[in-house]
């Protein structure tokens, strides 16, 4: 069988086996406030927390719960780790595709994942999730995963 | 736990290749079986087996001593097994204190991975998956897709690979769509050979299926009975005495001396050299004109469907000959095979029940015996006949469009001094015919022997058009003949599909266009 051509990834159109992740350094490149957004998906206790000003500034080793990798998360992604993605309430019917695909990802230590596997974390069709994320617009910096 | 890459579309699909260790295990199952199997289901194997391999070597790297647990003490220098990283080995190159309050005291090292840099815990005093032992039955056996699903999805790749790379193995045989090793088939002499011919002979020359056949030799009762008939088929193949008949998916085995001579070699009525011709001289009615005759030799539209029933035209080949041709049309209504060239069926005459054996002869693109039916009913050419499939795909029925006797003037065809001469004579006719079409035959014989002459002096079908339409117009008042008619009288002495015909009367200044379908000679010549 050949195979095809790699594109550049900007011009790649992804295909259902393509992976997403969410891409930092875009936030940092497009100005927008990453922390704020962030804030959005805390659980009730931990907005509590951080309207208190409890937040540290240091980062925490988070450890993988499946394959024992630690990676340095910032207060607010290790809360949404380790305490509000397991709140029921985390992704629900209600919550935006956009949002839903973003908390999914936080709370795998944004492993890389395709649209089928987003599809069992947010309850939306993977069809939909990949029409929407492989448009021109990224949204809350999700895009391909590349190697390298 | 991530994702297994044998429940992956890119294992299958993207990378997937067939290895001589596929090769190996495939044959060991041939071998354990003794049962020869499709490439659809040494496909299913192969996809277990690579599922299986993939389990064993996940599960040997976790309990292996190396494996990576994040309970373990590691110092710098320390080599590892990465279970959630291929199996990989990597070696530990630094430590530092874990910074998490929720883990306890822990500690953090660095090893040297694919030239990346990466950083797992060790020393962890909490619960940790990679702390436990995996046994058989994990919840991730409830999330994965089974074997057969993942065959269901991808098997049309992995069967396509496999086939490549049986193609290449030259131990293996395959055999109505089934493989088994050369040298592990049961050995079939002469001597069961002689036998087979023998039980064929007894049988009229066949056909036979091979299990009866080997039922009848009866020397081969100490093999399974699948590997004894794959080796007996396998023997009669390469035998040049013996014919496969069977249609797609079924061997039937025929005696080739007791073939019907017309179903090996196809009746020189039914040959036809190609003779070029520009259709775009045919105009929309000589195009449709065409279609309606549906002659084999004629480009036909693509066919949707299958449809229960065809009807055709009978021209004359078909009638001298007996047999039905395999047009476009008529195909879908007819046995077929892989690769047999020739397939026995039955033919049922739809009103009396009768049984008759038939043919596809699928070089020549015809359909042999039915020579003594057409006689027995008086089918003339130009005769309607209609093609029925049965739920019994090796048995087709047959009809002709019979009615009440009627005494008609029909056109009738007669050979003298070399040349087809028409007149109209009163017959009983006890069907329905197209009047365009229909030509009755005095003596096939004579009628055969001006053809004959026509070939000999290669003449070309302008003349032999001119000739057949300056008979025709004989009788008929206003000087005109019908382009149907044309083909059909030519067809009595060249075998001709309606094209070339069609464009020798408009591109031919010997001929005249009278209006409609309908031709004259030029000059309105009525013949001498």
């Amino acid at each position: 069988m050949s195979r095809p051509v790699a594109l550049p990834t900007n011009l790649a159109k992804p295909s259902s086996e393509a992976r997403y992740h969410i891409d930092y350094e875009w936030w940092q490149r497009s100005g927008q406030e990453l922390n704020l957004y962030l804030a959005e998906h805390l659980c009730e206790d931990h907005r509590v927390a951080l309207a208190a000003g409890n937040i540290s500034p240091e980062t925490v080793d988070w450890v993988d719960p499946v394959t024992g990798q630690v990676t340095q998360q910032v207060q607010l992604i290790y809360w949404l780790l380790s305490h509000c993605s397991r709140q029921p309430e985390y992704v629900t019917e209600r919550t935006s595709l956009v949002d839903g695909v973003f908390r999914v990802l936080v709370a795998t230590g944004n492993r890389p994942m395709s649209p089928a596997e987003l599809a069992r974390g947010t309850g939306r069709s993977a069809e939909t999730i990949l029409k929407t994320l492989s448009g021109k617009t990224i949204y809350k910096g999700i895009r391909v995963f590349t190697e390298g | 736990m991530t994702q297994r890459l044998t429940q992956t579309a890119h294992y299958w699909v993207e990378s997937f290749q067939v290895v001589q260790s596929d090769i190996d295990h495939l044959y060991n199952i041939l071998l354990e079986r003794e049962t020869p199997l499709s490439v659809d289901e040494m496909a299913l194997i192969l996809v277990r087996h690579r599922i299986t391999q993939e389990k064993e070597a996940e599960t040997k790297a976790i309990r292996s001593e190396n494996a990576y647990r994040p309970a373990n003490h590691y110092e710098v220098g320390d080599e590892l097994v990465l279970s959630e990283f291929g199996n990989r080995t990597a070696t530990v190159t630094a430590l530092r204190a874990g910074n998490n309050p929720d883990n306890g005291v822990f500690t953090v090292i660095t090893v040297e991975l694919a030239d990346k840099r990466l950083e797992f815990a060790a020393d962890l005093a909490v619960d940790h998956a990679l702390n436990e032992t995996p046994d058989d039955d994990s919840d991730d056996a409830d999330v994965e897709l089974t074997p057969e699903e993942i065959f269901i999805e991808y098997g049309g790749e992995v069967s396509a690979a496999l086939q490549q790379k049986l193609d290449q193995q030259e131990d293996l045989v395959r055999l109505a769509g089934r493989w088994f090793p050369r040298s592990l088939l049961a050995d079939i002499n002469v001597g069961h050979l002689n036998l087979a011919e023998a039980v064929l002979d007894m049988a009229d020359g066949g056909p036979l299926e091979t299990n009866e056949i080997v039922r009848q030799i009866g020397v081969m009762s100490e093999f399974n009975e699948r590997l004894a008939e794959f080796s007996l088929n396998y023997g009669l193949q390469r035998d040049d005495r013996f014919d496969e008949v069977g249609p797609a998916g079924k061997v039937l085995w025929y005696l080739k001396r007791l073939e019907p001579p017309d179903v090996l070699t196809p009746p020189a009525r039914l040959a036809y050299s190609p003779i070029a011709y520009d259709p775009n001289l045919l105009t929309p009615e000589l195009v449709e004109l065409e279609q309606e005759i549906g002659d084999e030799h004629s480009p036909m539209s693509a066919q949707r469907g299958r449809p229960q029933s065809v009807t055709l035209l009978l021209n004359y080949s078909h009638r001298r000959a007996g047999t039905l041709p395999l047009s476009h049309q008529l195909r879908m209504m007819f046995p077929t095979a892989y690769e047999a060239p020739r397939i026995r069926f039955t033919l049922v005459d739809g009103e009396s029940g009768q049984e008759m054996p038939a043919w596809v002869a699928r070089p020549g693109g015809y359909v042999y015996g039915l020579s003594d039916w057409f006689a027995q009913h008086e089918v003339p050419v130009g005769g309607y006949l209609t093609v029925w499939r049965t739920e019994d795909p090796s048995r087709v029925k047959i009809t002709y469009a019979s009615r009440k006797s009627r005494i008609e003037w029909i056109r009738t065809a007669q050979a003298r001094e070399n040349r087809v001469m028409f007149e109209n004579r009163k017959l009983a006719m006890g069907s329905e015919y197209d009047e365009l079409m229909v030509i009755d035959i005095e003596d096939p014989d004579a009628i055969d022997e001006v053809g004959k002459r026509y070939d000999e002096r290669k003449t070309p079908l302008e003349t032999i058009t001119e000739d057949i339409c300056r008979e025709l117009v004989k009788l008929s008042q206003q000087g005109t003949v019908h382009a149907k008619t044309i083909y059909s009288g030519v067809n009595l002495v060249k075998r001709c599909p309606p094209g070339p015909v069609f464009a020798t009367l408009v591109g031919s200044p010997r001929f005249e266009h009278a209006g409609g379908p309908y031709w004259r000679l030029a000059g309105g010549a009525v013949g001498s």
